[in-house]
């Protein structure tokens, strides 16, 4: 099934990635260890084409799945505009 | 009252300047300043040493505990151990798609045989994984011979894999040992989407001495090569995830061509965080090609007091040297060591060391189970038993500032073969590991 909206799919993506995460839950502090935060990495990037950059090679900023909802759109403006 | 915790190295480098790192929370930092409260005072048991600055530094970091908490540290260590071992929501499983290899190593164990992994097998592999409900982690490592030998069954499984992985929500994460020769750019990038970032290669020294440990099969250069493969990841590899730790087997004679080897890793690979340096000395691995060069070989004493000298050589450049991930609490444990990781050889025969499992007088204690086509698999429990059980003594691993990485069960394979207990500490790695990442300023500097 093809997800509408951009959110419904970032939210399946996470759970894909092993979070627990719903709408209602966007705000709410993720927990995860390297393993997980660098496996979830690769997919954001490989689902959304986009290159994450060594700034956000830490996770730091990155505590709640909105965090990371923030970051695919701010690469994704900023990969569109380079286009 | 403050006691030091059990766990913790401490290097004096200067007058001025102190490491300390601690072995059960993984992390160091290095004072700066008027360290002589601590350098004066004992540095095991209870803290002797007056009210300071440095005092605060050291509880806030965990080297000076409550007493309550020094009584059963070495008891926590011990608990992570039974739930590492026994955990079931992770499992961590190298594959062996082929035992097949396109270079001829001086010194490698393995035999020159053929056989590659059936799509049948790699079926089995991924139903395997599907049935295992209890699973939360996955961590797949590829071996061989050269996996990429076998690159389409390599693509294989990890596409099944990650396709059972996301339909479940499991964390899944990859990696390879390969001698990078067929790691060309497009194989690079397909893997990395599916998961497969951390790499092994190996680089023995310049061309010169590499092209002699590690020449092809059909007998030319090996070296150009891998080189061009490295390049051409490090400068057209979009995504940053990955990390190829560069290893390097020392002889004499890759020690004699030191320098050539430094330069050129230092003007290809510095400042490059993705790319990383260590080393290992040549030993008698088994098999029948180490006979041509045992009398180059270095004696284990020998190899330790060199391998200070190469990490602080490789410390001084800024190539990243002393790679944190082996000294990180439980990283000591090999598969063998826990419950549900084990080795999948090319027939889906289940094994539990890489090593053991070509040596012919053991390989029936290594080999412990099968995966059936269904992907259930049985494992004779007698012979697992060997592997898991702790054999080291208890009271002196509790004592030993490496506990919380070894967890006191250091190689089984050894233990099971020479029936006796190998214990790490006369190695002082962690030591020498955490010296080169405080020279290359990856520890945190803190002033008193
Ligand atoms: S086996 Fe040796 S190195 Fe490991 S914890 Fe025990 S004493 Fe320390
Ligand atoms: S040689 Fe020892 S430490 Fe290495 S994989 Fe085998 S059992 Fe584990």
């Amino acid at each position: 099934m093809v997800k509408e909206t951009f959110l419904e799919d970032f939210i399946l993506t996470m759970n894909e990635c092993g979070f627990d995460v719903a709408e209602e839950s966007l705000d709410d502090e993720l927990q995860y260890d390297s393993l997980q935060f660098v496996s979830t990495m690769v997919s954001i990037e490989e689902k959304y084409g986009i290159t994450i950059p060594d700034d956000y090679m830490l996770g730091e900023g990155l505590d709640t799945a909105r965090d990371f909802i923030n970051m695919v759109y701010l690469l994704k403006e900023t990969e569109d505009e380079k286009q | 009252m403050l006691n030091w915790t059990k766990y913790h190295i401490l290097e004096k480098i200067k007058d001025d300047r102190i490491l300390l790192w601690n072995t059960f929370l993984g992390k160091g930092i290095t004072l700066v300043g008027n360290i002589a409260p601590i350098c004066e005072s004992e540095v095991s048991g209870v803290w002797s040493g007056e009210d300071s600055k440095a005092k605060q530094i050291l509880q806030s970091n965990g080297f000076l505990i409550e007493k309550d908490q020094y009584d059963v540290e070495g008891k926590l260590i011990s608990k992570m151990r039974s739930e590492t071992v026994y955990d079931d929501s992770f499992m961590s499983i190298t594959i062996i798609p082929t035992d097949t290899c396109n270079f001829n190593c001086i010194y490698c164990y393995q035999s020159d045989t053929i056989h590659n992994m059936s799509k049948e097998t790699a079926d089995s592999i991924i139903r395997m994984i599907a049935r295992k409900k209890t699973l939360r982690k996955l961590h797949i490592s590829w071996f061989g011979g050269e996996p990429l030998c076998n690159k389409e069954i390599v693509f294989y499984i990890m596409e099944g894999i990650n396709r059972v992985c996301k339909e479940r929500g499991i964390v899944l994460i990859a990696d390879m040992t390969t001698n990078a020769s067929l790691l060309d750019l497009p194989t690079f990038i397909r893997l990395y989407d599916l998961k497969v970032l951390n790499y092994q290669i190996t680089i023995d020294g310049c061309k010169k001495t590499h092209d002699v440990q590690r020449p092809l099969k059909s007998g030319g250069s090996s070296y150009d090569m891998i080189l061009k493969n490295l390049r051409d990841i490090r400068d057209n590899a979009k995504g940053r995830f990955f990390k190829i730790g560069i290893r390097t087997n020392f002889t004499d004679f890759v020690d004699n061509q030191f320098a050539a080897m430094k330069d050129t890793l230092e003007e290809e690979f510095s400042n490059d965080s993705r790319f990383y340096f260590f080393f290992q000395w040549v030993k008698n691995w088994g098999g029948n090609r180490i006979s041509g060069i045992m009398d180059r070989l270095l004696s284990d004493d020998e190899a330790i007091s060199h391998y200070g000298r190469w990490m602080d050589q490789m410390a001084q450049t800024s190539v990243r040297t002393g790679d944190i991930t082996l000294i990180r609490p439980c990283s000591g444990l090999c598969v063998g060591c826990r419950k549900n990781s084990f080795i999948v050889d090319t027939d889906g025969s289940i094994c539990k060391c890489t090593t053991g499992m070509y040596d012919k007088d053991y390989r029936d204690r290594v080999v412990i189970g099968k995966i059936e086509k269904n992907g259930l698999y049985k494992i004779d429990k007698w012979k697992e038993i060997d592997w898991l059980s702790m054999d080291a003594d208890q009271n002196e691993c509790e004592k030993c500032a490496q506990y919380p990485i070894c967890l006191g069960m250091p190689c089984p394979y050894y233990k099971i073969k020479h029936k006796r207990v190998i214990c790490n500490k006369k190695t002082d790695y962690v030591c020498k590991i955490i010296l080169a990442m405080e020279k290359q300023g990856h520890i945190q500097e803190i002033r008193i």
